[in-house]
């Protein structure tokens, strides 16, 4: 298994490969400062897929490691592992100039695209920020335990 | 961060690259969003990911030169504490950015950043101005406010700021004497003369206790044979003529004159000889030894002893003598009631009435009292007769009160039963741990006031010259009660107030019973409605508290007694406001199980360590009075308690840590406030007053006021004395009433529009619907000024509305109304 530092800068290149030109007017709506020569200079990219994040050679295993892919728990959505950073602009942080050169960013934080969700409905906007968690303690899903008890 | 193999610690902050680049000025902002806009407009920036201030990165922006300014975002959330604080954590220097309201810094261009970066405030010039305006918000944030300040400057002391520099700069901008700014702050507390932790030498304590002039004890029983005997009556030797001789000479002038003769003589005989012995006759000179001689040969007398009555003085004299000047006397001889007690080591037992006396005196004695006469017919002293002669006679001394615990310094004419204990050293630290039990007092101000107030138990400054303590709260279950129950308990038990009318009447008997004059505190409990008693005014300023003492007649006492006062929301009078100091106290949040834990704790506390508080009150009442700035504050009149009593108390090392940083001069100008406070609402319910009297004269139709107070009344309407028919007590009266309080606001209309009821009785209405919560002060006035002629509609639903407000305002509304005659009203209706 990659070490830490490279599964992050991995999901890096994920996060700027997907950038597309939505990805550029969504967030120049959202702040206006943010035009396509700041998000590349500041190396804010967006979140990827979990299919999106495995095309760079990432595994579920490495991904679930450093708290990218959140194993299922009572409110994941439909049971499986989803990706922690989900429609957002996610930012890295760099310890020093030369890590931003060298794509070797040391954490993630996020900011949602939009206040609303797809079906137009607003968002909470307390949760406006979402930034890398540990990972979760590895718990059976209660659907597994259930027959044997 | 390549340690971190599986948990991700977020870092210190986004864009720390910035502190390597060495810019001139470096911003703080929250996010990372805003760090990229304001880097993006040509300020450098970092984000602190939060609103606070991680140590590694505090620890980085250390060494360097750059001009540091904080800019948190300008939610509502980011208090001016929060921003001092924050900013508190990069030392003194670090520049405080406020931003306009609800614009964070991606919000602002370049040159708005620009303008922000230029009006920034170092952070002591923010806190010095935050702290000086704390004094003006009177709630518990003033206090903490002021604690957050002590934190902030003694962490700056920790790493290494200048302390004079420091010290000096906050002594200008708060105005205040440098010496005050350090002893609140803890810099050089302890190399100050006079500041030094008081440690009391409980030597010094013992050797000047009890103070001079004070009998010894009288102490247990002695052993039954070595009681003293204490009688009415005494021997006397006497010459006996046989009866025939005497019936003889009795016939004859002469006869009569010779047996006076013997008499006489033999008196002389036994001169000076009262124990029932032979005479020795050494005052007699030879002659009328020869004449003696022939006498008793001649009616052949015989030598006897006789019981006699011993005189009042003699008795008095004896008794005093053998007991070692007990009892003695609490009450002066001139007025009529003093009582005899006696000290039997720490034990003060009172001797009311003869039987009491003689009680006393047949266990520590050996009583023979004789009745009737004795053989000359003279009365033998009775026992009612020697009981009132030792509470008038100058051989007794007297004493103005008697106190079970000590004052200092002693009053004069004070008898103390008290005595030091044995092996403790009083330092402060039982109160101070008393002290620290409370949790339901969060301003500084009021735990001073609570330490004060215990302190002042001991207190042996002037009478009537201790202020009321008003233990007050906004809520029920704040403990206030108990903070009020503690005190009397260090002293032996308080003695409750009730301000009942007739309860108040009472009052003065049950201060001056045998049992009221050993308390040292009255307790007014939860004290509901107005407090404007004058004889509780009286109780706290009166220097003499004199009146009538059950079954005896006028008695006085020495006014030293500590008023204290509980209530939810108290309202008192103008005058008590002057005399009371507060305590605030707040619902401490506390399971049932916490607080069953902490009421057995406080009960074993109080327990085992009454003795030691009255040792640390002691001490710290003989401390030297510590140099006070008082500055201007004039409006104090209980100037002398605060400087004797409160000054003392923060003086000492463990109170005032347990307290929190304030100075004396603080915790006044902090009650100053409260009693402004207690003003202001009694302005406002002034002003209610007004708005519900022109109200009624608009709905009266009348344009004729006579004014304020009694008199007011509305003219155009004839005064209807049987109050208002149709909702007389009879069923249907009832019946109605009933229906329309169901729907409040057709009930107020109702009654507000009839035409056949008196002013007067709207007066009484009105207030008592006041006084039961139903119209509340300032904001219908400001709701009735704001809606103009909508009517009573809209004020009574914004009365429904507003009923969790209530206790606030109505309290001080009703205080305002100043219809006196409450009865009469009432007798109308």
């Amino acid at each position: 298994m990659r070490s830490r530092e490279e599964i992050l800068a991995l999901y890096l290149i994920a996060a700027e490969s997907v950038r597309d030109e939505e990805f550029y007017i969504q967030a120049l709506q959202r702040k206006n400062y943010l035009t396509r020569e700041v998000i590349e200079r500041w190396r804010i990219g967006k979140s990827p897929t979990l299919r999106q994040a495995l095309a760079t050679g990432l595994s579920e295993i490495e991904l679930r490691e450093v708290g990218l892919l959140v194993d299922p728990h009572d409110d994941g959505p439909d049971g499986k592992p989803y990706m922690h950073f989900r429609s957002s602009l996610v930012i890295p942080f760099f310890a020093s100039g030369e890590d931003r050169q060298a794509g070797r960013p040391g954490y993630f934080t996020s900011r949602r695209l939009s206040d609303y969700a797809a079906d137009g409905t607003p968002l909470d906007k307390a949760k406006k920020a979402l930034s890398m968690p540990g990972p979760r303690p590895f718990r059976r899903r209660d659907t597994e335990t259930r027959g044997n008890a | 961060m390549s340690e971190l193999s599986r948990g991700v610690a977020r870092p210190a902050g986004f864009n720390l690259a910035a502190i390597a680049a060495g810019p001139a000025d470096l911003l703080l902002v929250e996010g990372p969003l805003d760090a990229i806009a304001c880097c993006e407009r040509g300020h450098a920036a970092i984000a602190l990911v939060g609103s606070s201030v991680r140590g590694e990165l505090a620890a980085a922006l250390k060494g360097i030169d750059a001009r540091i300014y904080l800019a948190l975002d300008g939610t509502k959330d980011v208090t001016p504490l929060k921003r001092c604080e924050t900013a508190s954590e990069l030392g003194p220097a670090c520049r405080i950015c406020v931003l306009p309201e609800e614009k964070d810094p991606d919000d602002l261009s370049g040159s708005d950043l620009a303008a922000v970066k230029a009006a920034a405030r170092p952070c002591l010039s923010e806190w010095i101005g935050l702290v000086g305006g704390a004094g003006a918000t009177l709630t518990a944030e003033g206090g903490r406010i002021r604690e957050a300040f002590a934190r902030a400057v003694r962490g700056w002391l920790d790493a290494g700021a200048a302390a004079d520099e420091l010290m000096h700069a906050i002594a200008e901008g708060l105005k205040m004497p440098e010496a005050d700014v350090r002893t609140w702050l803890g810099a050089g507390r302890g190399a100050e003369p006079g500041n030094t932790p008081t440690s009391l030498k409980v030597a010094r304590a013992a050797s000047a206790w009890p103070p001079p002039g004070q009998p010894e004890p009288r102490g247990p029983p002695a052993p039954a044979e070595k009681r003293p005997l204490v009688t009415n009556w005494m021997w006397q030797r006497r010459w006996e003529a046989t009866k025939q001789k005497a019936t003889a000479a009795g016939n004859s002038e002469e006869g009569r004159r010779r047996l006076a003769e013997l008499r006489d003589l033999g008196r002389k005989f036994h001169a000076g000889d009262n124990s029932g012995q032979a005479g020795s006759g050494t005052g007699m000179n030879a002659g009328e030894r020869e004449r003696l001689r022939a006498l008793v040969d001649e009616f052949d007398a015989a030598e006897v002893s006789v019981q006699i009555a011993k005189p009042l003085d003699e008795i008095v004299r004896d008794l005093q003598a053998a007991f070692g000047g007990w009892p003695q006397r609490q009450g002066l001889a001139e007025i009529k009631s003093p009582f005899l007690f006696v000290d039997l080591g720490g034990f003060v037992r009172e001797l009311s009435d003869d039987s009491q006396l003689f009680s006393w005196l047949q266990g520590w004695g050996v009583v023979k009292w004789a009745d009737k006469r004795d053989c000359d017919g003279r009365n033998f002293v009775s026992r009612a007769e020697l009981f009132s002669a030792l509470t008038a006679s100058p051989a007794v001394r007297s004493w103005l009160a008697v106190e079970r615990w000590p004052h200092e310094p002693p009053l004069p004419q004070h008898y103390y039963a008290w005595r030091p204990m044995e092996g403790y050293e009083a330092t402060g630290e039982t109160l101070a741990a008393l002290l620290s039990m409370f949790d339901n007092i969060p301003l500084p101000a009021c735990r001073a006031v609570f330490a004060a107030s215990l302190v002042s138990l001991y207190w042996g400054g002037e009478y009537g010259k201790r202020p009321a303590i008003v233990c007050e709260a906004e809520q029920r279950g704040s403990g206030k009660t108990t903070v009020a129950e503690v005190a009397g308990e260090l002293t032996g038990g308080a003695l409750s107030i009730d301000l009942d009318r007739r309860a108040e009447e009472r009052l003065k008997e049950r201060l001056l019973s045998p049992e009221g004059l050993l308390a040292r505190v009255a307790l007014a409990d939860n004290v509901k409605g107005s407090i404007d008693s004058s004889l509780l005014e009286q109780l706290v300023t009166a220097k003499r508290i004199s009146g009538k003492r059950l079954a005896v007649g006028e008695a006085s006492r020495p006014n030293t007694l500590s008023v204290f006062i509980t209530s939810n929301n108290a309202r008192l009078s103008p005058d008590m406001v002057r005399r009371s100091f507060y305590i605030k106290c707040e619902p401490p949040a506390k399971t049932v199980d916490e607080r069953v834990k902490w009421e057995r704790a406080l009960r074993e506390f109080m327990r085992a360590n009454a003795a030691k508080m009255a040792m640390d009150a002691i001490a710290i009442l003989r401390e030297p009075l510590p140099t006070m700035h008082w500055g201007e504050l004039r409006t104090e009149t209980m100037g002398l308690w605060a400087s004797e009593v409160l000054a003392r108390a923060l003086n000492n090392a463990s109170v005032w840590e347990t307290i929190g940083e304030i100075t004396p001069l603080e915790v006044l100008q902090w009650q100053a406030e409260i009693r402004r406070q207690t003003d202001e609402e009694r302005q406002e319910a002034e002003m209610f007053w007004l708005g519900v009297l022109e109200r009624i004269v608009v709905w009266k139709g009348c344009t004729e006021l006579a004014g304020p107070g009694d008199n007011i009344f509305i003219r155009t309407e004839p005064p209807h004395e049987s109050g208002v028919s149709g909702f007389e007590d009879s069923d249907a009266g009832q019946r109605r009433r009933s229906e329309l309080k169901n729907n409040l606001v057709e009930y107020y209309r109702e009654i507000f529009t009839r035409k056949d009821i008196s002013a007067k009785w709207l007066v009484g209405k009105v207030k008592s619907w006041i006084g039961s919560g139903y119209i509340v002060g300032l904001r219908y006035v400001e709701h009735y000024y704001k809606h103009g002629q909508r009517g009573a509609r809209g004020w009574l639903v914004q009365l429904e509305e507003v009923k969790g407000f209530l206790a606030r305002t109505t309290r001080a509304a009703t205080d305002a109304l100043n219809v006196s005659d409450v009865s009469d009203v009432s007798a109308e209706k």
